[in-house]
């Protein structure tokens, strides 16, 4: 266990080295640089900045320069921000986006699991086709529509709840449920095909057979074998709550990172655009990591040597 | 069974979530709340370039000069009055002897020249330098010919007066100190948290930010909110009637005016287009719609085998009927613009050139050889990806094809994409505007010398670029306006570029604040402002 940890986390430096690298290239690739603007500034100003910011250097020269920069946790200045540099900027906005992912996560999962029970429990009722149908709605649904939808009820209509902001508890429960919606969705459809499927098993049967009650049987034995396939999509999903917060941050005026990073790719920001792909690059390695870790646990069929 | 539990168990967590705290607005009933747009850049004056940066910045610092927000004519502000020379080349300011920094340290001649020479510093990179080019000697200071700031037209005489030597007279030198590169700086400040020319400064952070406007910082947090506070040692406190201000960074339109209709924000940084008709009907009283000095044009690549014709350019111009695109497609009080310098500039009138006449665009365009729209190639239209540039485009397209029957193709870019489209002269035509740095048509002008990095359209008139420099360096009025009037003659019968309207400012307010004065700089004086029933 601890030789394969050491493997897969020694891995993790060359993945890091070929995202840093393709970014680094992609981005300058992309027209337009990060002080091109409305209003042309005087090409001695233009020139006096790219000097500042070593623009005016080889490419091959400032990768190195920046290459260094990374193994002591610099990630330069911002171009954007001239008081920030990456890193402050970094650790001041991740800790929001995670604290929203959290949320929808613990949303997704309380709504997806109960749901998904539900549907398996009563299967082929219309309580099942309707959760069904919910489901279905859930997925085919983005953010942007839910958002608005449940601000319109929520904030403009009934007055409850707050319209944006991310200072009191009130002002986060919409922004995660927006969030949490369409993974919600996922898991009321993996948590229901899991139980029915494990519900065939032999030990279930057995335990059936050994006089155990439906509801026993369920919630004690299928539900550790039905939430096998839910571990291995949470891997994925965690990241995706935490990467993809992008549109529910801009309408609930979040300040996340996932709003950063796209001004920052539309602003050509190169040295936050790195440092962000970075972030996210790590944690869903870190993610994946820790999903192979509780697999483990789940299935005792799962070797790491 | 389970959902009926369920429902329960929702509808108390809601319950106690709402009666925990009733009220996330502020209590505070003397504080103005203000929705501002994109999150700033920064609060360092040098640094800055942009319309929500000089929102803010307006409060928090000071210039020499301010401006009436009614007439837009210069007013005393840390300078209580100033001397100009005959020959229009030296001006002399008075600072007053009450005039001190958010931290209680008097304002005196030296921060000026404190803060003009950081910007003149090369290594910061201020992109703003070039306003302050028209002091003797800025410009070679800046480009290292001079290595000596003492040799730069600005000098302490005392403490309390301060000398400006201009290289040429400009007309606008008072009214452009309202903008933030002529702002003071504490320099000891600056100096506390790094290295004063250099960027990458914390000075601004919370705690840190000295100034010497009618308010303070009071927190910062990106992304978030910046809120400041009346500065009490504000020469003019007695006047500062509102206690605080919050900014709030909100740059998605939509989310700003449901916080503006549930009360939330008292201004707005604009409104959404789609929104203009549900104010205008049911409360006109919020709508904010006043002139402003910006142009909505379309730029013509003049190195383009087709356009470099100007009868081809003059028929496109003549063929697009105005009043229909202000009035069905924008609807937000924007004038047509049939010149290039907006109104509203002091006393100078644009020749009006431009008309719609599409008898008169068909036979331009007959006589430079394209009878009825034939052999006319394909040409393109290019703009940035946005709602209004795309709608603009497409009535522009039928309006070509239904009066000159010529082809056009929309291309929508990404910002940087299109930036960088233009830069390289990269187009065939491109929706593009100008917003006045500072009021004065010379500002618009300069943009189309042939040697000014906004060209852009690789149009160049010699008898223009002649016209424009005499106009800089002209100190009557009146000669002058006649020079930069005829300049915007030449660039209406060449035409590199198509005026379309000329903007509003639009923006929502609430029936809380008073004494505010629309203007056509877009410029809000903080201290002016007054809260209703304020007095609780």
């Amino acid at each position: 266990m601890r030789r394969y940890l050491l493997r897969k986390t020694l891995l993790f430096i060359p993945i890091l080295l070929a995202i840093i690298t393709l970014t680094f290239f992609l981005v300058r690739l992309a027209p337009g640089g990060p002080f091109d603007r409305d209003k042309n500034v005087p090409e001695e100003v233009q020139r006096s900045l790219e000097k500042y910011y070593h623009l005016d250097e080889p490419l091959i020269k400032q990768y190195f320069r920046y290459l260094y920069g990374v193994i002591h946790f610099d990630f330069g200045p911002s171009f954007r921000k001239p008081s920030y540099t990456i890193r402050e900027w970094i650790l001041m906005r991740l800790p929001i986006s995670i604290e929203l992912g959290v949320y929808s996560l613990i949303f997704a999962l309380f709504v997806g699991c109960l749901c998904g029970i539900v549907s398996a429990f009563y299967q082929n009722t219309w309580v099942d086709t309707f959760l069904t149908h919910f489901a279905v709605l859930g997925i085919c649904i983005p953010a942007f529509v839910i958002g608005p939808v449940l601000v319109f009820i929520f904030a403009l209509n009934w007055e409850i709840l707050p319209v944006a902001g991310w200072d009191f508890p009130q002002q986060k429960i919409l922004p995660s449920i927006s969030l949490g919606f369409v993974y919600s969705a996922y898991i009321t459809r993996i948590m229901r095909s899991g139980i029915i499927e494990v519900m065939k098993k032999d030990y279930i049967r057995t335990a059936i057979s050994k006089g155990a009650s439906g509801k026993r049987v369920l919630l004690i034995h299928a539900l550790k074998g039905a939430l096998q396939p839910l571990v291995t999509f949470l891997g994925p999903a965690t990241a995706g709550l935490l990467t993809g917060s992008f549109v529910v941050e801009t309408i609930f005026q979040i300040p996340g990172l996932g709003r950063e990073f796209v001004e920052a790719t539309f602003n050509r920001d190169y040295t936050m655009i790195i440092g962000i792909v970075f972030v996210y690059a790590l944690l869903i390695l870190i993610f994946n990591l820790i999903v192979d870790i509780i697999q483990g646990y789940l299935d005792p069929r799962i070797s790491y040597e | 069974m389970h959902n009926e539990k369920y429902k329960i168990c929702l509808i108390i967590l809601l319950s106690v979530f709402y009666l925990s705290c009733s009220s996330y607005k502020s209590e505070n009933a003397n504080e103005l709340f203000i929705g501002n747009g994109a999150e700033v850049q920064d609060l360092d004056p040098a640094t800055v370039s942009g319309v929500t940066e000089h929102r803010i910045l307006s409060a928090l610092f000071e210039g020499l000069t301010s401006l009436d927000p009614k007439t837009l004519e210069p007013i005393p502000a840390v300078a209580e009055k100033w001397n100009i020379s005959d020959d229009k080349k030296i001006y002399t300011f008075y600072i007053r002897e009450n005039a001190y920094w958010s931290n209680g340290d008097p304002v005196v001649s030296q921060d000026f020249i404190n803060s003009w020479e950081r910007i003149l510093s090369p290594k910061l990179s201020s992109e703003y330098a070039y306003l302050l080019f028209c002091i003797k000697n800025a410009k070679k200071y800046y480009e290292g010919q001079i290595k000596n700031f003492s040799d730069v037209g600005v000098g302490a005489i005392d403490e309390h007066t301060l000398k400006v030597e201009l290289e040429y007279p400009t007309a606008y030198f008072l009214t452009m100190q309202v903008h933030n590169i002529w702002y003071p700086i504490h320099k000891k400040t600056v100096e506390k948290y790094g290295v004063i020319n250099e960027r990458n400064n914390p000075w601004t952070h919370t705690g840190n930010h000295v100034s010497n406007g009618p308010y303070q910082l009071e927190e910062w947090t990106p992304n978030k909110i910046i809120r400041v506070k009346k500065n009490p040692y504000y020469w003019n406190k007695n006047n500062v009637s509102i206690e605080n201000i919050s900014f709030y960074p909100i740059d998605n339109q939509m989310t700003e005016e449901r916080l503006f209709r549930i009360g939330y924000l008292d201004l707005t940084s604009t409104i959404p287009l789609r929104k203009l008709e549900y104010y205008k009907i049911n409360k006109p009283k919020s709508l904010v719609l006043h002139p402003y000095i910006g142009v909505y044009y379309y730029r013509i690549n003049v190195k383009h085998p087709v356009l470099s014709n100007p009868l081809v350019r003059k028929a496109l111009a003549y063929s697009i009927d105005r009043k229909q695109i202000t009035e069905f497609v924008l609807k937000g009080g924007e004038q047509p613009a049939l010149y290039y310098v907006p109104d509203g500039i002091g006393i100078y009138k644009s020749p009006q050139d431009i008309v719609y006449n599409p008898v008169y665009a068909k036979q331009l365009l007959a006589e430079a050889g394209y009878p009825d729209g034939k052999n006319f190639p394909t040409i393109e239209i290019l703009f940035n990806t946005s709602e209004a540039h795309k709608l603009i485009a497409e009535s522009i397209q039928r309006m070509w094809k239904k009066h000159l029957n010529i082809d056009v193709k929309l291309l929508n870019q990404d910002w940087k994409v299109y930036l960088s489209s233009m830069n390289q002269l990269d187009y065939q035509i491109a929706r593009s505007a100008w917003i006045a740095d500072f009021l004065d048509p010379i500002n618009f002008l300069e943009c189309f010398l042939s040697y000014s990095g906004n060209n852009r359209t690789g149009w160049e008139n010699k008898q223009y670029d002649i016209l424009v420099e005499q106009a800089y360096r002209e100190a009557d009025e009146t000669k002058r306006n006649e020079l930069m009037f005829q300049a915007e003659k030449i660039l209406l019968d060449e035409l590199p570029i198509i005026p379309i309207y000329f903007y509003t400012w639009k923006m929502l307010i609430s029936s809380r604040v008073e004494n505010f004065n629309p203007n056509v700089l877009g410029y809000i004086r903080w201290q002016e402002l007054k809260i209703k029933n304020s007095s609780n």
